[in-house]
């Protein structure tokens, strides 16, 4: 496996949609390349940083007045 | 025997009501990821609101409320965004196979192992803020829902009309986008040896 070709198939393996025999060459390629582990750990620090920042709240005046307008009976 | 009209109508504010205290702060983060505008972001939620309570046939479908209520409010933001048109790229405009374009973006340099006090620090979050510029509408959203708010691919693609191949391609590049704008962040901001692991 090439890292182009680990590369197109690394959202495929941790969806776990990959055949076996795929994930074996694509988990050894990891494990012998550098750059590709590099580009691996990136990705991971992406997905911490994105799970660490807080969720943005609707608006309390959004939120209002749509209850309100679900409240409303039908005319 | 099924409601009439009135009964109908009643039900369907109920599920919407559950579903804006439920799923409100995920719907209006869509948005706002999507469009990047709280106005816009506003105004998406509140038309798919709008447009659910009319659509009665929306809930005979197999999907969750939940999903549905997301696809409204995608595709309201999608709308409001082509009517302002924002010289930005719209999903239909988007190749949902990948290209050697996206291969050359995984091929810059990787990010210094920054320590946790600076990879989950409020510069690092600002840094991502403003990386995310880079990236689509339709990219905004995948990463949204399936890096954020971790949903299986299979709902993401529900939500967004794609195949689960498809919302993979898009991830994947808004993934590289984000790792690239990144890595000038980063650059010289690896861990340090302590003073004792210095002298070793």
């Amino acid at each position: 496996m090439t890292c182009d070709e680990l590369l197109r198939q690394l959202t495929e393996y941790e969806d776990g949609v990959l055949p076996d025999v795929v994930c074996e060459e694509l988990q050894r390629h990891l494990a012998e390349c550098e750059p590709c582990q590099g580009l691996r750990g990136d990705l991971e620090s992406l997905a911490r940083i994105c799970h660490s920042c807080a969720p943005p709240r609707m608006p309390d005046d959004v939120r209002k007045r749509l209850a309100e307008r679900l409240a409303e009976p039908s005319r | 025997m099924s409601p009439g009209p009135d009964g109908a109508e009643a039900s369907r504010r109920e599920v919407l009501s559950r579903a804006l205290v439920e799923e409100g702060d995920r719907l209006y983060a869509l948005a706002l990821r999507t469009t990047r505008d709280p106005d816009l972001a506003a105004d998406a939620v509140q038309e798919a609101f709008a447009s659910a309570l009319e659509k009665a046939d929306g809930f005979r479908g197999g999907s969750r409320v939940g999903t549905w209520l997301h696809r409204i409010v995608f595709n309201k933001s999608i709308d409001l965004l082509r009517r302002r048109r924002r010289y930005e790229p719209l999903p239909e405009e988007e190749s949902d196979e990948l290209t050697p374009d996206d291969d050359r973006l995984a091929h810059g340099g990787s990010w210094a192992r920054p320590p946790d006090d600076v990879l989950l620090g409020a510069e690092a979050k600002q840094a991502l803020e403003r990386a995310l510029e880079v990236l689509t509408p339709l990219q905004r959203a995948v990463f949204e829902l399936k890096e954020t708010e971790d949903r299986p691919t299979g709902e993401v693609a529900e939500i967004l009309d794609l195949t689960p191949g498809a919302v993979r391609v898009h991830l994947h590049r808004a993934r590289l986008k984000l790792r690239a704008r990144l890595t000038d962040h980063f650059r010289g901001r690896e861990a340090t040896p302590s003073a004792d692991e210095a002298q070793t």
